[in-house]
């Protein structure tokens, strides 16, 4: 007996769409659970205006204090032993505002990366077939070359 | 490889301080608190930065040290039980008393309202846009558990803002 989704169930599932975390493969259930159910439409357009009001509000900031204590105790080290380099260029990668397309954003290079090396890769294998031919063509074409030359000579 | 590099660690102490201090302060509530916790979140990263492997998972590691630094001034603050209890809020005001026009107002006093371990866990996915996966490292939660905290801290807080919508 299959097992019936509820209500319930399919909201944890939108929770996790929300944050890109859906397993693959059930995502059109959840949209089309979402065209019929007016709770689970409810549940998702109420965690959009969440997710819009926590990221609307005002960024908080730390105040000199904290940059004292910490700085202070950066200079007062005789040396400071870090990985920063790679951090420094790990850390540029980092947005704070990244949206969900921007998460899914490597996923998707990846696959155009893909598409357009197997369309390389295609597209050489036909021309490597096609050059024995030009090859026998060019050298039809030099033995008339030769032939009509030849000729003229004799004449 | 590692370098001697104050300068370069101020650069990210620069990027990074408000994040820390803002997820600190979501947590405690508690400005003096928050900035103690940012405190020394840094610091243990300048005295700690040796035991970082992969400088990919310098942000997941900050967090850890952060949230690690704030369940201390937690726990110093009173006794706080954690699972077990099912129940997602932390305190219980009526709802009269919010009377913010605003829904940001609204889900700002709201989410104070959360437990940590809940609030946590959004702070991290709406804010820091982070994994299930880092959420959980960070937390020490199980994926499981960190998707079901998520989902209930949805649950519960669109029950309470849906009458403001």
């Amino acid at each position: 007996m299959e097992w019936q989704m509820n209500c319930e169930d399919y909201q944890q599932l939108v929770s996790k769409l929300l944050d890109n975390s859906l397993e693959k493969g059930k995502t059109a259930d959840v949209f089309r659970h979402l065209g019929e159910c007016d709770e689970c439409r409810a549940f998702f357009g109420t965690s959009m205006h969440l997710r819009h009001a926590m990221q609307s509000a005002p960024p908080m900031q730390a105040t000199e204090s904290v940059d004292r204590e910490v700085l202070g105790f950066t200079h007062s080290q005789p040396r400071v032993v870090s990985r920063v380099a790679g951090i420094r260029s790990s850390s540029t990668r980092m947005d704070r505002k990244a949206s969900s397309v921007e998460r899914s954003g490597i996923r998707e290079q990846i696959r155009v990366f893909a598409l357009v090396l197997i369309t390389v890769i295609v597209s050489g294998l036909i021309w490597t077939r096609t050059l024995p031919k030009q090859r026998e063509e060019g050298v039809d074409l030099t033995r008339e070359a030769l032939q009509s030359e030849m000729t003229i000579h004799q004449r | 490889m590692l370098q001697n590099d104050s300068e370069a660690f101020a650069e990210i102490y620069t990027r990074f301080k408000h994040r820390v201090y803002e997820y600190c302060f979501r947590l405690t509530q508690d400005r003096p608190a928050a900035e103690d916790a940012t405190q020394n979140t840094f610091i243990k990263i300048q005295l700690n930065l040796r035991e970082l492997r992969n400088p990919g998972s310098f942000k997941a590691w900050m967090f850890t040290i952060a949230r690690n630094e704030v369940y201390a001034h937690l726990r110093r603050a009173r006794s706080n039980g954690l699972e077990g209890n099912e129940d997602v809020w932390e305190s219980d005001s009526p709802h009269e008393e919010f009377v913010a026009q605003e829904q940001v107002e609204l889900v700002q006093r709201l989410l104070t309202q959360l437990k940590p371990e809940y609030r946590e866990v959004l702070l991290l996915v709406e804010y820091e846009q982070m994994s299930y996966a880092d959420i959980a490292a960070i937390t020490g939660a199980t994926l499981s558990s960190v998707e079901s905290r998520i989902f209930k801290a949805r649950k519960a807080l669109g029950k309470k803002l849906k009458p403001f919508l």
